[in-house]
This record gives C-alpha cells, structure tokens and sequence, in this order.
C-alpha cells in the first residue's frame, strides 16, 4: 500500500533532468527524448557565439518536436556550481499537472520595450497564471521599460523573474532562441500555471556604496549624460584610472546606485554601453533625471556573501520535496570581478539550496526579479535565482 | 585549503594526494599565477578607487567650506537686517525661554521699562512684572511649555507692567510661542500709558457732556413747568369770557386773541420740551397694534375744524384691514402735524389726500398730499431743519418752525423713514414708512375707548390746589355746568380732612403742593380703608413725572396736564366717575 501511495505520490511531482554539452567534451549525459510531451520545457543557455553550438540546439529541437524550446545567449554559462564557456547548458522540465506556455515578440526599436512588456503580458494572462519567466535579448531592449509593461498588466499578482542575455564581455550582438533558430530583437516569455507549481526567488548584490551622493543632472532614459553637471564619463575613467582602457566592460566594476525614499531600497544599474563623441554611458535600465545616486564598489567576499544571501532568503515553505530547478542569473558585471574566484558565488548558492537541487544558469546583462514590496524590477549586478517545483 | 586553490587542483585533477605531472603542474601555475594577479588587480582598483574617491571628498570638502562660508555671510547679513529692523521698532519685543529667562530685548523695549539690555538679558521675565502677578505668571510658563497649548496666543491683552524705578504702567501686549518644541516666547509689548490718559480724557468729556445735556433737560423741564403755570391761567380765564353773558364782541374778540397766542405759546413750550425729550433719548415708545382707519379716523376728526375754516377736503383712501405696529399717541402726534401743515399751506378751497397702502418689506406708506404752493427741490432738505419756516414765519399762516423737525425724528425713533415730493404751484407730498403689524387679527378699535355715560346723581369733586388763579379758574367751570358740585382744599393735608368728612365722587389733586405733595398724599390716602376707593386723578404741569412714577405701589387714576384745557378736563372727569361707577356696581353685584 505504501509503495502504491509514494507511487501516486510522485506522480504528482515535475521530472527535472539537467543536461550540459560543451565543444570539447560533448554531452555529459545523452538528454532523455522519453520526456518529450506537450507540457515540457527544454530551457538552456548558450555560447554568445552560436555558431558553435547550433546543430545541437537544432537535434535538440528535432528530439524534442512536441516540447516548448526557449533559451538565450551568456557571458558564462552556469551548470550546478560549475562555471563554463562555449557550452549549453540544459534543464528539461516534463510537468505533471501544471501548464506552461511560451509566448514571444520582436522589437526594432528601444522605445517600443514597453509596449513589448504589456503585449506579452496580455498573451501570458489567464486566471491561474502563477508566474512568468523572461528571456530578453540584452542590448536594444530597455529592461526598466519591459519590466514596467509587464507590471501594468500582471500587477503583483504574477511572480515574474528572468534575465537579459549577454555577449560574453563584447556587448555587440545577443541572441533568443525562439522558434527554433536564433532571433535578435526577440524577448521570450513562458507562463506557468496551475495551484500545484512552485515558483520562488531570490535576488542579491552584495555592492557597498563608494564616494557621496551625486545627482543626475542630465539623462534621457537609460542613457546618462551629467552627474554633478560634470560629464558621468569623464567621472568613470577618473575612477577606473588605466582600466579606462577596458570600458565598458570595466565599467561593471562600479556600478552605479539609485538611491530611493522608498521601502524597496536602492536600484542598481550597470553600464552596457559608451559613447566617447557624447560623453555618455549607457545603462541596462533607466537613470532618471533628478535622482540621487552613488557609485558601488566591491571586494570578492562582498559579492560572495550576497550571492548566498540570496540563496538563503529563498522561501521554501511551500516546497514539499521532488524535483528542484534553480534557474541562476548573475550579472557580467560579477564574473568580471570576480575573475576565477567566479564559481565561489555558485558553490555558496548551492550550498544554501536544498541538497537535490539542481541548477543551471548564465551571466547575464541584466536580471528581472520581485523587490520587497513585490513590483518586479530590473536589477543588476545580482545574483538572481529562480526556483521552480511542482507540488 | 583554500576554495579556489581546492577548485584548481580538481580542474586538473588533482588533490593532496594525487601530486602533479609537468603539464599539470605548469597548469597550476599559471592558474595560481592568474589568480594572484586577479587579486593584486582587485586591490590595485580598490587602492585607486580609495585614492580618487579621497581626492574628490578632499574637493567637496573645500566646495563645502565656502558653501558654508557664503552661508554664514548671509545668515549674519540676514541677521543684521532683522536686527536693524527689531530695533527700529517702535513697539518693544523681548524673547524668553521656556524657563521665563528674558533671551533678548530691543531698544524700545528698553525705553519702556527702563533698563539696559545687560541689566535684563538671563533674568526672569517676571522682573518686569507686579510683584504680586510674578508667582502666576511662572506657573503659567511652566504649564504652556508642558502643554504647548495657551488661550493668551496671538492676541494682545492688557496688562500691568513694572518700570525699573517701581512704576506700574498699563501695557499692551501680544505673546506668540516660536520654534518646533515651542522653545520660547516672543512678547510685543507697547506701552499704552498715553492712550489710556487719552481714553480717560475722552470718557471724562463725554461723562461731562452729558452731565450737561441732563442738566439742560432738566432746566427745560422745570421751565416749561414754570412758564406752563401762568400759562394754565391765562388760557383758562381767556376761554371763561367764552361763557360769560354780556361781554361785548370785542371783548370776546380780545379774549379770543389771548387765547390763540397763549395757545401758540403752549405749542411752542410744548414742541420745544419734546424736542429736548427726544433729543436726550428720554422717550420710550410704547408699541401696539394700530388699525389706519381708526387712526385717520381720530386725526381727521381733529383735523375737521382747521380744514373747515379754509374750506379744504380731506379724503383718505386705504387697503382694507391695514395696521400699523406703533405708538398710538406718537403716529397720531406725526400725522396730526402732516394734515395740520397740508391744511396750513393749502390754497383756500384746496385738497387734501390721505393714503395707505402696504409697501415692500414690511412697512406701511402713508402719504398726506396738499394742493398748496409746493416746495423748490433744492429747498426740501431745509424742511426738516428746526425753525426753518421757508420764510413762511413772515406770512400770516401760524408754526413754531419745529413740527416737521420733532415728526422726522419721531419718524426714525419708530425704524420708519419720511420724504417728500414736491411741484412748485402743484402741491407737496409728505410721505412715511412705519413698520407694519403682521398679525392684525382681532384688533381692538381704538375709538371705542370714550363714551361719556349719562350721570344721575350730581357727583362732588374735591379739588386740592395751593395755586389761588387754578383754583378760581376750575370754580368758574362749575358756574356754567352745572353737572357737578366743586369743593376746594388748598394743601394736602386739609384735602384729606375734607375726604373724610365728605367722602367725595372724585379728588383732583395737584402735584407741587406745599409740605406734602401729591405723591405722598395719594399714598396716605390710600392707606385709609373709608377713602381708598376714592379715584385721585393728577394735575400737573410735570406730566413725565407721574410717568416715571408708574412703577411706585399706588397710581394716580389718570393725570391731567396743565395748563387745563376746560372741555379736555369735563371728558377726564366724566371718564373717570363713569368707570368708577360701573366697577361699583360690579362689586356690588358680587356681593
């Protein structure tokens, strides 16, 4: 009798198989095609430079003909605590009772972020629409904007988490997997539903603030001009000193700190761009006008600790046991820190998390997550972790 | 071992134990070497970041100091200009804490109590205080800062201050708490030891003058008492040769010339005290609902003689059921004198037109139009100005010049309003706003108050009276009506000797008698069970005497006013004993 319970039992519970493939050792293990249904996800993250990976992306495809496909690119993919490039790495998620649905749109311009976010909120929302997952091309896209219309339809009703993707430390050229090929320009959003999913998260930075409170003087957007009224440029290289030389990428090493009255606390924002002829610096979300920042600053153990602070204050009242999916985001900004010290952060998060999870990920260009008060925002320079079970 | 270190031995397969070959071991290395590098990196930026971020608050720092000195100038620029402005004032202002301890004081303030700032400055407050309101005035202080709370903020009071030298002073001042915690007070403080003399000077000329103006009322009074009372016997003993048989038309006619300048004099004393009753505010209204009709139809009444002597017709159209809210005796003396002067300065044959009507709001218009000569528009004002005549005074027509001017302001002690319009060769119309009575139901007609009744027995009348020509003056009456019989006493107390003895129908009594007056008299009377029945009716020339003692426990019947107008005497007379006979009869149907 027991046996038959515990059989019941599980048969209630998602089936999570993690997968990673990498140019010079292949598959770790050939993913399991008896998984593929209707109601499975196969979600990975790749190598920026697709090309390498393509064909495998595309068997994959054909293995799995009846099951939803999403993925992006990286700038470091994450399997379990381990840290690797030109690799893809796979979770393939059959669920039992809940729904999933993938839905996507394209745009041509920044501006239209916004509107991207309402449109495909619209498609996702049906009444038991629990949570969402978003994967967002990383460089036209404006994360504030999207995150902004996805909020003005799903309120704070829908748990929404996700990450921008990346091109390595090159910010030039980031790519979705929809639909079976590579798409620019495309964010890509997937709809859990049903009483019995679980769906948690986690998000932390670990930064210190730097220096005093400066105020934006000028900025459109998310592009910054003035800090102070002095050119936000000439400010960064001032404190970069020869890595100025790096930029943008070095520019990650000072993100800059929104400072809000509110009770969600300081956004943080990282650089994705320059621009030397307007003495500019564009950021992954908005800078406005009028609002008072800091720089931010890290040591290796700050960034450390805030990435296991963000695996412990994950709520697991309601996981009751089964199969566990930590999707990790963290942020270019982190790795280029943290060097070969990268995979402290993973191994500390997996220390926190419950002993059977298992966790894939990437370094991203910007990580979608719940504040405190539960509006989702744009955050960067975090480790977000997403976690998903099914009851 | 070190995470990292452990991290790089597993990358090359490696542990404690598993020792390295060359590959590996150059590997490691290179990987140890990138980690140390790493690290130096890391610090070199964290040591760089340390150093431009000491730079720029070494930079702002300075930026700050000068803020701050920039600052301070403006705040001590600022500073000097509200102290420049605090010391200009003419008021004094002392700040204190919330302990009482004075923190500042200005130059006026200084002048005021007569000390110096170093003098004041960390005292208490209640220095400046009456010795007796100081314990008061600390728990006060203490008990606002508690409460934060004060019914004496932001309003000036009066009180008493102390100068240095001891002088209490009377002050003027306005407290206001200032500071988030209410740290202190500040006190606006004037010093109102001129205004108050002034205030006093003022009250000590009003006090003055009406002290005054009672005096001349007084002296009115007891004038027209005085002139009233050889007036009383010219008038009377003029009216007798009207009865007297045998006198000659021209003797009568003599007569008749006495009797209308007497008359004019009586009119004149009479207008006169009115003005000066007015005038001191001594008239009381005594406000009743009045039927129009019964009032027009008591003035036209009066008026019927005048207006036959000058072959004029009055006529006097009214909405029915119209009433005023008045004094009867007042509304008839104002529309007595408005058909008194259209009959006056009308053409002889001329008209006569009384109005009512409701007006809006709620007063009554009533108009008194005459088809008399009519007045210039740019003379009207002039009308209503005392012995202003319009030049009329040398025509033949009678006035004392002071009828339009007691009217207009009998007009407005009532909250009514008078005009006129008037077309030269055309005629003037007066016209009069009187409140209206809204609710006229069941009002009483007025003239249904006298009705003479037919007497049977001959009543006797006891006059007492210390004046020899009124009293020879009521017993010549007596000579040609025969209706009563005359007894006379000349001062109080034989008066009520006779009473008893006789036990007359009705005492006539005058007021000024020589060691008891009429007052005293009555009251005697009053006290004696066989004669208190007996009616007393006053004659007097001092009519507001009797008024004012109303209130006293007995009253006169009824008073009379001298002079004595003979006919207006009988009617009293027979008034009188015919009410007495019916409330005599009443009881005795009781019993």
């Amino acid at each position: 009798m027991d046996i038959i319970f515990e059989f019941l039992d599980r048969k209630k519970y998602v089936i999570l198989r993690t997968y990673l493939y990498s140019v010079e050792n292949d598959w770790n293990s050939i993913p399991d095609q008896s998984l593929n249904s209707n109601n499975t996800l196969l979600i990975f993250f790749g190598a920026a430079d697709g090309r390498i990976i393509e064909s495998e992306l595309k068997n994959l495809q054909r293995n799995f003909p009846d099951s939803l496909m999403v993925g992006c690119s990286t700038a470091g993919e994450i399997f379990n605590e381990g840290l690797y490039d030109d690799s893809i790495s796979l979770a393939i998620l059959k669920f039992e009772s809940s729904q999933i649905r993938l839905v996507s749109t394209k745009i041509d311009e920044t501006h239209e972020s916004r509107n991207a976010g309402i449109k495909l909120a619209k498609e996702l929302l049906k009444d038991d629409l629990k949570a969402a997952f978003i994967l967002s091309e990383g460089l036209l896209v404006n994360g504030s904007d999207l995150v902004t219309g996805l909020n003005q339809v799903l309120e704070r009703k829908v748990t929404i988490t996700g990450g921008l993707a990346a091109d390595g430390d090159r910010f030039e050229n980031t790519w979705v997997w929809n639909q079976g090929q590579f798409t620019s320009g495309v964010i890509a959003a997937i709809g859990f539903y049903g009483k019995n999913l679980g769906f948690s998260h986690g998000s932390r930075g670990g930064w210190k603030l730097l220096g005093p409170d400066r105020e934006v003087t000028a900025s459109v957007d998310n592009v910054l001009f003035e800090l102070d009224g002095k050119p936000a440029l000439e400010l960064y290289k001032k404190h970069l000193g020869e890595l100025k030389d790096d930029l943008p990428a070095s520019g990650l090493l000072f993100p800059l700190a929104i400072r809000s009255e509110r009770e969600d606390g300081d956004i943080v924002r990282t650089i994705l761009a320059v621009d030397e002829s307007e003495q500019s610096i564009t950021f992954a979300g908005n800078v406005p006008k009028g609002s008072c920042v800091r720089l931010m600053r890290a040591s290796f153990d700050h960034l450390v600790d805030g990435a296991m602070s963000a695996a412990s204050g994950i709520n697991f009242s309601e996981y009751k046991g089964g199969d566990l999916l930590s999707l990790a985001i963290s942020c270019i900004g982190r790795r280029l820190l943290l060097g070969q010290r990268t995979e402290d952060e993973l191994e500390v998060v997996m220390q926190e998390l419950p002993e059977n999870c298992q966790q894939i990920g990437f370094y991203s260009y910007g990580e979608i997550s719940p504040l405190a008060s539960g509006r989702c925002d744009l955050h960067n320079q975090t480790m977000t972790l997403t976690l998903i079970w099914e009851n | 071992m070190d995470r990292l270190l452990e991290r790089q031995f597993k990358k090359l397969g490696l542990s404690e134990n598993v020792l390295p070959n060359e590959t590996n071991w150059k590997r490691l290395i290179e990987l140890v070497s990138d980690s140390y590098q790493d690290s130096d990196k890391d610090r070199q930026r964290l040591e760089h970041s340390i150093e431009v971020n000491s730079q720029e608050m070494q930079e702002l720092n300075e930026q700050l100091k000068i803020k701050v000195k920039n600052r301070v100038a403006e705040l001590s620029q600022a500073h000097n200009k509200h102290k420049a402005v605090l010391e200009s004032l003419a008021d004094g202002v002392v700040t204190i804490n919330r302990s009482g301890v004075i923190e500042t004081i200005n130059e006026a303030a200084e002048k005021i109590f007569g000390y110096k700032r170093e003098e004041v400055v960390g005292q208490n407050v209640s220095l400046l205080m009456p010795k007796e309101d100081r314990n008061e005035h600390d728990t006060y202080v203490a008990e606002t800062s508690m409460k934060g709370k004060s019914k004496i903020f932001h309003r000036f009071r009066e009180l008493l201050g102390r100068r240095k030298n001891g002088e209490l002073f009377p002050i003027e001042i306005n407290v206001t708490p200032f500071g988030n915690n209410r740290d202190g007070f500040v006190g606006i403080i004037r010093d109102i030891t001129a205004r108050r003399q002034h205030e006093n000077e003022l009250l000590q000329a009003k006090e003055d003058a009406e002290s005054g103006s009672r005096a001349k009322s007084k002296f009115l009074a007891s004038m027209s008492h005085e002139l009233r009372t050889p007036l009383n016997a010219i008038l009377g003993f003029s009216e007798l040769f009207e009865y007297s048989p045998g006198l000659s038309d021209k003797l009568k006619q003599n007569a008749k010339e006495i009797q209308s300048a007497g008359n004019h004099l009586l009119q004149l004393i009479n207008e006169i005290l009115d003005m000066s009753r007015i005038e001191s505010g001594s008239i009381e209204l005594s406000c009743e609902a009045i039927l129009v009709t019964d009032l027009f139809e008591e003035c036209l009444m009066l008026s019927k003689s005048q207006a036959a002597k000058k072959n004029i017709t009055i006529d006097f159209t009214c909405e029915d059921d119209l009433a005023l809210n008045s004094d009867y005796t007042k509304v008839k003396q104002i529309l007595l004198n408005l058909i008194s002067n259209a009959i006056k300065y009308n053409i002889t044959g001329g008209n006569v037109f009384c109005r009512c009507q409701k007006e809006s709001g709620e007063f009554l218009l009533i108009e008194v139009e005459d088809t008399g000569k009519g007045v210039d528009d740019s003379r009207i004002a002039e009308l209503f100005e005392p012995f202003n005549r319009l030049g009329e005074e040398n025509n033949t027509v009678e006035g004392t010049g002071l009828g339009l001017t007691i009217t207009k302001k009998l007009v407005q002690l009532m909250g009514g309003k008078i005009g006129v319009k008037s077309q030269i060769d055309k005629g003037s119309c007066f016209w009069i706003l009187l409140p209206r009575e809204k609710t006229h139901q069941n009002i009483e007609s007025n003239l249904s108050r006298s009705k003479i009744a037919e007497t049977e027995v001959k009543p006797t009348i006891l006059y007492i009276e210390d004046n020899p020509s009124n009293r020879r003056l009521v017993s010549q009456i007596s000579e040609h009506d025969n209706s009563y019989n005359f007894i006379f006493s000349n001062d109080a107390e034989s008066g009520i000797e006779r009473m008893l003895e006789i036990k007359p129908d009705l005492v006539l009594m005058d007021i000024d008698l020589p060691r008891m007056d009429g007052f005293e008299a009555l009251s005697r009377i009053k006290k004696m069970e066989s004669i208190k029945h007996i009616p007393v009716v006053a004659i007097t020339a001092d009519i507001e005497r009797i008024r004012s003692q109303k209130n006293d426990r007995y009253e006169f019947e009824m008073s009379i006013a001298k002079p004595i107008c003979i006919p207006s005497l009988l009617q009293s007379i027979s008034d009188v004993i015919n009410d007495n006979k019916m409330s005599v009869q009443f009881d005795d149907a009781d019993l």
